[in-house]
């Protein structure tokens, strides 16, 4: 036994019967496999030609080499499966350089972008009917109405610490510990004015409160005084703060005042038209000396869109110790002006701004230069409604980042099971096939 | 036993069938090998159908290669190569599954009815080893390959061919005394 005895044993097996087509299915397998060796080459060639421009683009980062970082001349629309702040396996994007507004996302409603310094974006989800938030001045925060943190570094979210406050976050103190918040006094029934449009109650003014962001601590600023706080700024030294709002029955009144940022006690208040109001959290020019004030001609409170889009729209100064013009002459804008994030040079005024208002929306980012020359700061495609900028890059000045685009890898897990189902599907059909070949050869 | 050449006359410089269309140029040296291929796949396997599976497939793969494994002259090594590897690589994919055991063919011969017990229980002993180490054991005692030739087409050194060898025969040994000469062999 042994040799003898296996070749016994394989005696018992007869020829193995074949399929005719034997040489045809060699030659169907033969195709099949020139056809995964092309698609694996195109996907090498494919591989090797974008990665480059993948590694560069991660590269393309805003951060110069002074590692300060910048405000890009330009965003792009997120990619309609871009991920949210924290959201795995994308992760935060870290701090951001600026915050802007826009309809055009997966949510098809406005949802925030946030665009890290470092070239990422991620979507800022907002609750129905949410306003917008302020951005710290050193971006790492993006502050929520009703004092919800979303830190952009780790995507977690926290309430400020104490009972949650209804009401609008104004302006951030010059150092960045302190954000100005107007409390609402109203209650829940609508009080019409005049002219039948919802507005605040005059008999509950609301209160101006300065939130400490670390600590919860809140500080009434001022008590009643205006209907509500539609715009504050910190003046530079952060000792006096500009704060403007809606006084009298219907709203048909402002005022604009300027108050102790300590003790809330007015330096000087003056009445001045609807047509006219504080040009947002940046008015207080760099030298403390001046107030940018926006202003139009045009209707007011009952407007229609002809009317609306008749305005004309200008940039005022006033002293910000009187209150008083300061006698320079107001510069016309063509577009509508939005809120002032800051100035340029310590000399232009930095401000959002919608350069077609009749058009499609687009908020971009523009400086007043001299002879009022308007200087795109940063551009953005149309659909983006508004614009947050760190204060701290534009205190520095840094403008003028490269673009950043937004990465197709940013997505959350979802949409990578998404690419890949189809992906897997035809690959569990083809060995299925396969399968079944092999077991008819 | 699949070492017999096809027809001299076609074997010549670079191929082993110069001049010859490549479809009947294979279709000759399958019905040239195909008894052999077909025992040494039962031996591996030790089931009839999953035998003519393992060949079919094996061919269906050699003639998807085949222009350039009749240039490249011998076709035996490859071919023995496809069917041991795909032997394997079903056995890691889990494709072999269970089967009863067929019934013994109609072929058997007449005069070996004194041996039938040993074979049974040398075909019982062969299932319970390991893939690896019936293709050893096929290779070295039935193709009668060296244990280099027998590395070359499992693709393994050939210490390992040897301690896969040694472990097989320890097996054999175990659940069949009757394959004790089987220790003298290569």
């Amino acid at each position: 036994m042994s040799d003898r005895l296996l070749k016994e044993i394989a005696d018992e097996m007869p020829p193995v019967r074949l399929p005719d087509d034997l040489w045809a299915a060699g030659r169907r397998l033969r195709q099949r496999r020139r056809f995964g060796y092309a698609v694996a080459a195109v996907a090498v060639l494919v591989l090797v030609v974008a990665l480059p421009g993948l590694a560069a683009h991660r590269r393309a980062a805003l951060v110069p080499a002074d590692g300060r970082g910048a405000v890009p001349s330009g965003v792009d629309l997120p990619h309609f499966w871009q991920a949210k702040v924290g959201q795995w396996p994308a992760g935060p994007g870290g701090p951001a350089a600026l915050v802007f507004y826009t309809g055009k996302t997966r949510y098809f409603e406005s949802t925030g972008v946030a665009v890290g310094v470092s070239g990422s974006y991620r979507l800022i989800y907002q609750d129905i009917g949410e306003g917008s938030g302020l951005l710290t001045p050193d971006g790492r925060y993006y502050v929520r109405p009703g004092l919800r943190m979303l830190d952009l570094t780790t995507g977690e979210e926290r309430q400020v610490a104490g009972d949650p406050i209804l009401g609008q976050p104004l302006a951030f103190s010059p150092d960045g510990t302190e954000l100005l918040v107007g409390v609402s006094n109203d209650d829940g029934v609508i009080v019409y004015g005049d002219d039948a449009v919802p507005d605040n109650d005059p008999d509950k003014p609301d209160d101006l409160v300065a939130v400490d962001l670390r600590t919860g601590a809140r500080r009434f600023v001022a008590v009643g005084r205006l209907n509500s706080y539609t715009a504050a700024a910190w003046s530079p030294d952060g000792t006096r703060i500009a704060v403007e709002g809606p006084v009298g029955r219907g709203d048909t009144g402002r005022r604009l005042s300027v108050m102790d940022a300590r003790t809330g006690e007015p330096f000087w208040s003056l009445d001045v038209p609807l047509t006219q109001g504080l040009a947002g959290p940046g008015a207080w020019s760099p030298d403390g000396r001046q107030l940018a004030l926006f202003a139009f001609d045009g209707c007011t409170n009952t407007c229609d869109q002809a009317g609306y889009l008749a305005r004309s729209w200008r940039v005022e100064q006033v002293d910000a110790a009187t209150g008083l013009p300061r006698g320079e002459a107001a510069v016309a804008l063509r577009g509508e002006p939005g809120r002032a994030i800051g100035w340029r040079d310590g000399r232009d005024l930095v401000f959002t701004y919608l350069p077609d208002p009749g058009g499609e929306p687009r908020t971009t980012l523009v400086a007043l230069g001299p002879a009022g020359r308007l200087d795109t700061l940063v551009d953005t495609p149309a659909g983006v409604s508004g614009l947050e900028v760190a204060a701290d890059l534009v205190e520095v000045g840094a403008y003028g980042g490269p673009v950043p685009h937004p990465s197709i890898w940013a997505a959350p897990a979802w949409a990578y099971l998404l690419a890949a189902a189809p992906v897997a599907l035809v690959v569990w059909i083809v060995r299925a096939v396969r399968r079944r070949r092999q077991r008819r050869v | 036993m699949i070492r017999s050449k096809v027809d001299p006359s076609k074997t010549g410089p670079g191929s082993v069938y110069p001049g010859m269309a490549a479809e009947d140029s294979f279709r000759d040296y399958v019905a040239a090998r195909l008894v052999g291929l077909s025992r040494a796949a039962y031996l591996l396997t030790g089931d009839r159908h999953l035998a003519e599976d393992l060949v079919q497939q094996a061919l269906v793969q050699v003639a998807s290669r085949w222009e350039k494994i009749a240039a490249g002259g011998d076709p035996d090594p490859y071919v023995r190569r496809v069917l041991y590897h795909q032997h394997v690589s079903w056995w890691r994919r889990r494709r072999v599954v269970d089967r009863p055991q067929a019934e013994p063919p109609d072929t058997a011969v007449a005069d070996r009815v004194s041996d039938k017990d040993t074979e049974l229980t040398v075909r019982q002993a062969l299932r319970r080893l390991t893939p690896r180490q019936r293709a050893v054991l096929v290779l070295r005692y039935f193709e009668d390959l060296t244990e280099v030739q027998t590395a070359e087409v499992l693709g393994c050194s050939v210490g390992t061919v040897k301690s896969n060898t040694r472990d097989a025969l320890a097996r054999l040994r175990a659940t069949a005394p009757e394959l004790e000469d089987l220790r003298g062999a290569r």
